[in-house]
């Protein structure tokens, strides 16, 4: 990780959570975003970053948008969600539009920290209302346009995950190791993010838009 | 109306009887009277001549009695004779010259009834011949004491002979005065007691619809005497029959009066039934001279029975049916006459008149009553579709105001819904966040322990993000709160260092937890984690939880040093724990543990059923 984005209208919140990221990442270097259409200006027209930390409410729109752009003109960007909600309604949106983890910006940077690492090197975090949320979205027969599904090993892992047991536990319990878990969580949210632009492309083309 | 028709046929029924005088036709109103059995003309003929018409008040010889009428007339040059005799009763043979012209039915019992009937005789030109011809009329019949209306007393009127042209239109007009008129108002009369009948049928509670279509339907019945010729029993057997119909006929018309004013008498009725009984009983068993005179007295028994009623009626309907009153009062006055003038024709206080006046003015009056009946029942209808559409409107302005009601009611209760669920969350955000925030404020003044007051913010964040889900959160299922709890529960011990036992049993999906229950429930485990984190020094935790239909119980153990040891500060979570199970109505219980450590045991009623609807017995 050699560059980051950071989104976020707190000037105590930059420092805070640049804090955690010189802690995980030294040197790294950090571009400081205040209001989402500046962040949205620079993702048209600089080289994007390694990775982004983007606050969902902003003055003058929501995260996401910057997440759906990141994720369509820069696919290697690693979006994270740095924001005060932890609720599954607040964070699914962003998952689908293409975060791969979320963090709560009120955490202490230690454990801000040790969330970052795990994403950087691909253990997204993964909560049991989030898992109960993808196994939802995953189940065939609501959505049957789905090119890509689950694998079993993934739903599986979903399954425990969403009954409140840690990823080394799903691990445990699968026997494999904790690293095939955390690439499984990885693929699920890949897969979320496919199904969801197959399905706006979908409902476009319903809504007579494409 | 049926008034004005009554005096018209009674005009017109005594027109012919002055236009006697036609140019042509002979009136012959003298006769020698023979009384014998024999049935060919008598041969010796007394001198003596009786006028006709003649009736018969002496005693019979023999019944039926017999008389042979011997009149002598000229030809008046007729091209077509006839014989008219307006009357002869109950039956009448024709003689000329010797030659039997004309017969009105069977001279022997049971007798051909012909009293009402007139008759026409023509006969053949040739039968004539130079003057003086011989007219012989042979009656038989019962002289007036034998029957029960002089109506049907033997007699004879008088005869009169002339051209057929001139004599027809008086049969006619007799005849349908007489017989035609007669059958006609028999068929109105039981047609109409039939209508009422059927409207009595459908409205039981009125009786007096019933009584009077059945006395409308005897009266057409007892009025058959006026028509029917053929009878298979003896004129004195037909005079009981007929007139013991007219005792029924009494007893359903006093009825009608009685029910008409609503008050029926029960021994009124029960003596009016002994008298359709005892009636036909007396009229047969007096001696045949007595008949007359027994009928005449119970005429006027049942014209006083009708009397006395009417008094009666005129009475209650004066106080309590002012205007039924004048209206039946007028048609039952009416009505009352014509029985005295009935009563006056059977006495002979009045001469015989030529038409059946009882039986032809009754039923106007009837026709009246009955009119009036009808028209009650389509009031009496009308009023009660008013009615009922007044009270459909009154229904529905009761639902629209019922409705409009329950719409405030329910909107109160949405109301004071949200005013419970404000002050919730007025009393959480001063208890949870308001305690945090003010040892926040405290605690910053003193710039060594910034680490405590960054903490103190976090939990006051945290706080209010649970405030947040339990002012929007929907209930959610208990295992899903189970895996959220274990989760962070597993997560904030494991990087705190602490080993954790996690223990819970497995509940159904279908189990609910309102949001409101949950967030209490979690802050109560959270608050009992972080005492375990920051100062218990323990390196190991048990959790315990077991939930049932009607309870949860929480169990959260550690090996630290025990409650002895807790600081000043731990009596503010501690406190906060002990409300938030009072809210919920459960206990909450810290106990040390054994070998070193504090026991946490929570307890809490729930009521949670298998549909998934819960009842919130916590009072959260």
């Amino acid at each position: 990780m050699k560059s980051v984005w950071v989104l976020e209208d707190l000037p105590e919140s930059h420092v805070w959570l640049g804090k955690a990221l010189e802690a995980v990442f030294p040197g790294i270097a950090v571009q400081r975003y205040f209001r989402l259409a500046d962040a949205l200006e620079a993702a048209r027209t600089l080289p994007p970053p390694d990775l982004a930390l983007i606050d969902l409410s902003l003055p003058d729109g929501s995260g996401i948008s910057l997440i759906k752009l990141l994720n369509d003109q820069a696919p290697a960007t690693v979006c994270v969600v740095a924001s005060i909600y932890d609720d599954d309604l607040h964070l699914m949106p962003a998952l689908r539009a293409g975060a791969q983890g979320f963090l709560l910006k009120d955490q202490s940077w230690e454990q801000i920290a040790e969330l970052l690492r795990g994403i950087a090197e691909g253990r997204p975090p993964l909560s049991p209302a989030i898992a109960r949320r993808l196994l939802a979205h995953f189940r065939p027969q609501i959505h049957h346009y789905m090119t890509e599904p689950l694998t079993q090993r993934e739903t599986e892992v979903l399954g425990i995950i969403a009954k409140g047991m840690t990823l080394a536990e799903a691990a445990r319990l699968l026997g494999i190791s904790a690293h095939t878990v955390s690439g499984y969580t990885k693929e699920i949210y890949r897969k979320l993010n496919v199904s969801s632009r197959a399905e706006a492309a979908l409902t476009a083309r319903n809504i007579g838009l494409v | 109306m049926a008034y004005l028709l009554v005096f018209l046929a009674l005009f017109c029924g005594l027109l012919p009887v002055q236009a006697q005088s036609a140019s042509a036709t002979r009136v012959l109103d003298q006769a020698s009277v023979v009384q014998n059995t024999s049935i060919t003309p008598p041969d010796q003929v007394p001198d003596a001549l009786s006028p006709l018409p003649h009736d018969w008040l002496d005693s019979p010889a023999a019944l039926p009695e017999q008389r042979w009428y011997h009149i002598t007339f000229d030809d008046a040059g007729w091209v077509l004779p006839a014989v008219y005799v307006e009357r002869a009763c109950t039956n009448l043979e024709v003689w000329v010259n010797g030659q039997l012209v004309g017969s009105g039915g069977a001279m022997v019992e049971p007798l051909t009834r012909n009293c009402y009937y007139p008759q026409l005789i023509r006969f053949q030109r040739s039968l004539l011949h130079s003057n003086p011809n011989r007219l012989d009329i042979r009656v038989v019949g019962y002289p007036a004491a034998y029957v029960a209306a002089r109506q049907r007393g033997g007699g004879l009127s008088q005869v009169l002979i002339g051209e057929q042209a001139e004599l027809v239109p008086r049969f006619d007009a007799r005849y349908f005065w007489n017989i035609t008129l007669a059958q006609v108002i028999g068929i109105c009369m039981l047609l109409l007691g039939l209508v009422i009948t059927a409207l009595g049928w459908v409205r039981r509670q009125d009786r007096h619809y019933l009584y009077f279509g059945a006395a409308l339907m005897l009266w057409a019945v007892a009025g058959a005497r006026l028509y029917v010729q053929h009878v298979p029993f003896t004129v004195l057997a037909g005079e009981v029959l007929f007139t013991s119909l007219l005792a029924p006929f009494v007893y359903t018309i006093l009825q009608f009066l009685l029910h008409y004013v609503h008050q029926p008498r029960r021994w009124v009725q029960q003596l009016l039934m002994w008298q359709c009984v005892a009636v036909p009983v007396l009229l047969a068993l007096v001696p045949a001279p007595a008949l007359a005179a027994t009928a005449r007295g119970v005429y006027v028994l049942w014209s006083g029975e009708f009397v006395l009623t009417l008094a009666f009626f005129a009475w209650h309907s004066w106080r309590f049916m002012r205007r039924d009153f004048w209206l039946m009062g007028a048609n039952l006055v009416l009505m009352l006459a014509l029985v005295a003038a009935e009563i006056a024709v059977q006495n002979a206080w009045l001469a015989l008149p030529k038409i059946h006046l009882v039986h032809l003015a009754m039923p106007a009056i009837f026709l009246a009553i009955g009119v009036r009946l009808v028209q009650q029942f389509a009031a009496v209808l009308t009023e009660s579709e008013r009615l009922n559409r007044e009270l459909e409107q009154r229904v529905a302005d009761k639902t629209a105001e019922i409705a409009h009601s329950y719409a405030q009611l329910s909107d109160l209760r949405v109301e004071q819904a949200a005013a419970a669920e404000r002050q919730r969350i007025a009393s959480d955000l001063h208890d949870d966040l308001g305690a945090k925030l003010v040892t926040i404020s405290q605690a910053s003044l003193y710039a060594n322990d910034i680490g405590r007051v960054a903490e103190l913010a976090r939990q006051a964040l945290s706080d209010m993000r649970l405030s947040v889900r339990g002012l929007t959160g929907a209930p959610a299922p208990l295992p899903y709160v189970l895996a959220d709890w274990r989760s962070e529960t597993v997560e904030r011990l494991t990087l705190a260092g602490v080993a954790v036992f996690w223990n819970a049993n497995d509940p159904a999906l279908e189990w609910m937890l309102p949001a409101r229950m949950q967030v209490q429930l979690t802050r109560i485990l959270r608050e009992a984690v972080s005492n375990v984190i920051r100062h218990s020094g323990a390196r190991m935790c048990w959790v315990d939880i077991h939930v049932a239909r009607d309870h949860l119980r929480l169990g959260v153990e550690d090996d630290g040093h025990g409650f002895d040891t807790q600081q000043a500060s731990l009596g503010q979570g501690l406190g906060n724990m002990l409300r938030r199970a009072r809210v919920l109505n459960g206990t909450l219980q810290i106990v040390p543990r054994e070998g070193g450590g504090v026991c946490i045991h929570l307890n809490v009623p729930l009521a949670l059923n298998p549909i998934g609807q819960f009842t919130d017995a916590g009072g959260a």
